[in-house]
């Protein structure tokens, strides 16, 4: 997966590198900058992992968040010139902005610095764990950032939240917090600030990145500055064949599907996402039957900015959470508990009851002791330790694959979970899959009692069972006491 | 300097000691558990059994733990137990001064009583087995090893006539154990920081110890003893064990904590009158003094004594009831029957608890849930999980807002 962190790397040097050439250092003249709300917050980093997830974790560095807003009374036309064929951003006074600075309250510098537009929002994430106070930086077509709050007084967290959404959805708010006039609105793409890399220069980079090593050979790309400057005025040139096919075989292996080369563009436009809608119409159009289109990548890179990450936690424990919107798996000590045994109705079934008991601790493989020990406080310990290893706790994040490959099950049948940041989710998906496979599942008619004597589990008839519920496997099937 | 990492916690349980000090070679005894300090909690202790009022009480472990959100208290002072280092005189705990009318101030060098062992701490996690050695260590009227025709006197004691039992336990005597016999002489003659590192060097000590870690460590968690890797949770309260023990040359109880530089002299008992109940006293006003310096948010405790291995009284006394021609349907022999089924029920179980321990229950636990996952059932099952979780969390949470707000 080396070729995905590059990928990032080489946006991250991009973006660095056309800030600084973007926005000349220090103040630009005449931006009266104010700070309008500030509070002790972390910072969070996230390392692209190489099994395709995201590790975020704490910076243990004590911080600040301000919000900023940004007034100006003269144009800086100078920058809106650097940017080059985004010609089409008409250079007129910059508007007021708003922007999130992280400071380090030790040192008293300003660390990091967010651009805000009026799609920007900030929330709390629910992590699973009660006492995480974690919240979400989204912004259009970038990547996310997490900040965790480090006051140690919790009950102003909510208000801070409101706040920094209602300044960023109403300026005048904000404007009235900073003591000036009210400006114009925030726009949905600030002009002049880090954003710095439109869409165009982006694909100008990576086709040089991958230009570099020769058309279609992705081997051995590494970091660091291989931005291949191109004059800025050139229309987009298609990517070659060969680029678009390594090209979509990073991003395909980033989670992100469909995108590859070989499809006509038309259908590609349809998908664009959130990435920057102002920029340059020209560049977006070199439509060819066969080449990545500028629409497709920034479809692809909204796609990748907001694939979540899975987390570790910021100020104590180490758990892991999603922040995506499907239901994230519950810790895996929860389904050792007694209405869930009783439900399952697992101790009713010979051939289930005969597994577990040969795993019992010597001098207890009894059917007797078998629920006292599944309700045990060492099961309930062993299964919180596996959640917390799947979920990456530990410093390698190779926990979930190390964990699938133990147990023989196969990662893609949890592939969806994982893209989405939930690797409980995915392990039980793989279980229930290899499940499915090797013993069948059982056939559950809802409320009889009588089940046709179909048990599916056990029994390796039919090479791989019924595949859920519902599938027709009459007749064959011996409910054996063995 | 022994590591912390080569030492796993252990469970502070009555059968995890017990089963430990087994371990060690220790026969005779057993812990067990307090439930609080008032006069009768004390006298089921020194009255274990009926016409038994002069049980023997080696000695009393109290466990503290910080609970984790203390943020309440003035924690700058009481950061929880370091690693024995430093010369700090209150170590943890703030001063408590006049505790029980005796003087609190740790015994150094030639202060210290002869023949009475204490050890400073090194190792975190070995805190348990540093307390409980520092009990057994100074247990008087002990013998080394059985009466195999080689035991000799352990604990300054003459009178082969209390030597010690034939091979089914009965007899009173502690027994010490040839291994920790030996480690006590070995150590008589260092000073309480060394001793600290020798325990901390044993490997004889520190195999019996980790022998209650968890097996499935090792692979969830990294091939070493694995559980101090894992990093901090709320489940891991800081803790600290300190011992009570009476010692019989001076008639004096003394607190022997291994964080201060020596033993404190909590006070003194008249070993003749009251039996153990004197010096129980003693210890237990010493521990409630320590105890008011506390809220019950900030620390949770436990409370364990050493005492001798309860069906010692009962095996003389079946003994001595049949030797005067009771019958077995008499109900003093029905019962002193039925108080030894529940003792040795009591064993079976603690048994079967370390067993549990010890087991790898990943098999298991992976197997139980492809058993769920072949119910037909699992997505309702995930999703029944998933409330639990849930609810749980919310009623932590609304605790945790509750138990802040009630400071």
């Amino acid at each position: 997966m080396s070729n995905a962190q590059d990928l990032l790397s080489i946006l991250n040097n991009a973006n660095a590198a056309s800030r600084s050439s973007l926005r000349p250092p220090g103040s630009t003249s005449g931006i009266v900058e104010t700070s309008i709300l500030d509070f002790k917050s972390g910072k969070m980093n996230a390392t692209f992992k190489p099994n395709g997830k995201y590790l975020v974790e704490p910076d243990m560095r004590r911080g600040e968040l301000h919000v900023v807003y940004c007034s100006s009374s003269s144009s800086s036309s100078s920058n809106a010139a650097a940017i080059g064929t985004t010609s089409d951003i008409v250079p007129r006074p910059p508007p007021a902005t708003l922007k999130l600075e992280w400071r380090d309250r030790r040192t008293r510098t300003t660390v990091d610095t967010y651009a805000l537009d009026a799609n920007s929002t900030f929330e709390r994430v629910e992590t699973g764990r009660g006492g995480d106070r974690v919240y979400l930086l989204q912004r259009s077509g970038r990547r996310r950032n997490f900040f965790w709050m480090q006051d140690k007084d919790d009950s102003k967290d909510e208000e801070l939240c409101v706040k920094v959404n209602l300044y960023i959805g109403d300026i005048s708010e904000a404007a009235s917090a900073a003591g000036i006039a009210s400006p114009d609105p925030l726009e949905s793409v600030p002009p002049n600030d880090d954003y710095g890399v439109d869409s165009a220069e982006l694909l100008r980079m990576m086709q040089g990145a991958l230009g570099t090593r020769g058309s279609g050979s992705l081997s051995g790309i590494d970091d660091g500055a291989r931005l291949v400057s191109v004059p800025g005025n050139h229309p987009i040139p298609t990517a070659g064949a060969g680029q678009v096919d390594a090209l979509g075989n990073i991003l395909e292996n980033l989670g992100i599907p469909g995108v590859g080369g070989g499809q006509p563009s038309g259908e590609r436009n349809a998908r664009v996402g959130t990435g920057g809608g102002g920029v340059g119409t020209g560049s977006a159009a070199t439509p060819s039957p066969r080449g990545l289109t500028l629409a497709d990548l920034q479809g692809a890179m909204a796609g990748l900015a907001t694939a979540s990450p899975v987390l570790g936690a910021p100020a104590s424990a180490s758990s892991s959470f999603s922040p995506s919107p499907s239901p994230s798996g519950p810790p895996l000590s929860e389904l050792a508990s007694s209405d869930i045994v009783d439900e399952s109705g697992i101790l009713d079934d010979p051939s289930c009851v005969a597994r577990l008991i040969a795993l019992l601790p010597e001098g207890q493989q009894t059917e007797a002791s078998l629920r006292e020990n599944l309700l045990s406080p060492q099961v309930a310990q062993t299964l919180r330790r596996l959640t917390s290893a799947l979920s990456g706790d530990d410093d390698d994040g190779g926990g979930f694959n190390s964990i699938i490959a133990n147990f023989q099950l196969n990662h893609e049948d949890g592939a969806i979970a994982m893209a989405t940041g939930n690797p409980i989710e995915a392990f039980l998906n793989c279980l229930l899959r290899d499940v499915e496979r090797k013993e069948g599942i059982k056939k559950n008619d809802d409320d009889n009692d009588d089940k046709d004597g179909e048990e599916g589990a056990g029994n390796d008839d039919g090479g791989g069972g019924s595949g859920g519920d519902g599938d027709g496997q009459d007749g064959d099937v011996n409910m054996d006491e063995s | 300097m022994s590591n912390d990492d080569d030492w796993c916690t252990i469970e502070s349980d009555p059968g995890v000691f017990t089963s430990l000090v087994e371990s060690f070679g220790t026969r005779n005894v057993e812990f067990a558990e307090l439930w609080s300090l008032d006069d009768d909690a004390l006298s089921r202790l020194t009255s274990p059994i009926d016409g038994i009022d002069d049980a023997t009480v080696h000695g009393l472990i109290f466990l503290f733990k910080w609970q984790h959100q203390s943020s309440t208290s003035s924690n700058n002072n009481r950061d929880g137990p370091g690693g024995g280092e430093g010369d700090d005189e209150d170590g943890i705990i703030s001063t408590t001064t006049n505790i029980g009318g005796g003087r609190s101030e740790p015994l150094i060098g030639d202060d210290v009583p002869p023949g009475l062992f204490f050890a400073r701490q090194t190792t975190h996690n070995a805190c348990a087995t540093q307390a409980i050695l520092s009990v057994l260590l100074n247990a008087a009227n002990s013998v080394i090893e059985r009466d195999d025709g080689e035991g000799g006197d352990g604990g300054g004691d003459v009178g082969a006539e209390n030597a010690v039992e034939d091979d089914d336990g009965n007899g009173r005597r502690l027994v010490l154990g040839r291994e920790l016999s030996d480690f006590r002489s070995f150590t008589s003659h260092l000073p309480p920081d060394l001793r600290g590192e020798a325990i901390g060097m044993s490997e004889f000590i520190r195999a019996a110890h980790n022998s209650f870690g968890s097996a499935e460590d090792a692979f969830l968690m990294g091939d070493h003893a694995g559980r101090t890797k894992r990093a901090a949770t709320d489940d891991d309260d800081v803790f600290h064990f300190v011992a009570y023990i009476p010692h019989e040359p001076d008639g004096c109880v003394y607190e022997l904590d291994g964080l201060r530089r020596g033993p404190v002299r909590v006070g003194s008992y008249d070993g003749g009158g009251d039996g153990a109940m004197g010096w129980l006293r003693v210890a237990r006003d010493a521990i409630q003094n320590r105890l008011t310096a506390y809220s019950s948010a900030e620390i949770k405790f436990n409370l364990m004594a050493l005492v001798q291995d309860r069906r010692t009284y009962l095996c003389e006394r079946l003994d001595s009831l049949i030797a005067i021609g009771i019958e077995e349907s008499d109900p003093a022999m029905l019962s002193v029957r039925s108080d030894l089924l529940a003792e040795e029920e009591k064993r079976t179980r603690w048994k079967m608890e370390n067993d549990r321990r010890r087991h790898n229950y990943l098999p298991l636990s992976v197997e139980f849930l492809r058993c769920l996952a072949g119910s037909g059932k699992f997505d309702k099952l995930v999703d029944m999980a998933r409330k639990n979780a849930g609810e749980k969390r919310k009623r932590s949470e609304a605790w945790k807002k509750s138990s802040v707000e009630g400071m």
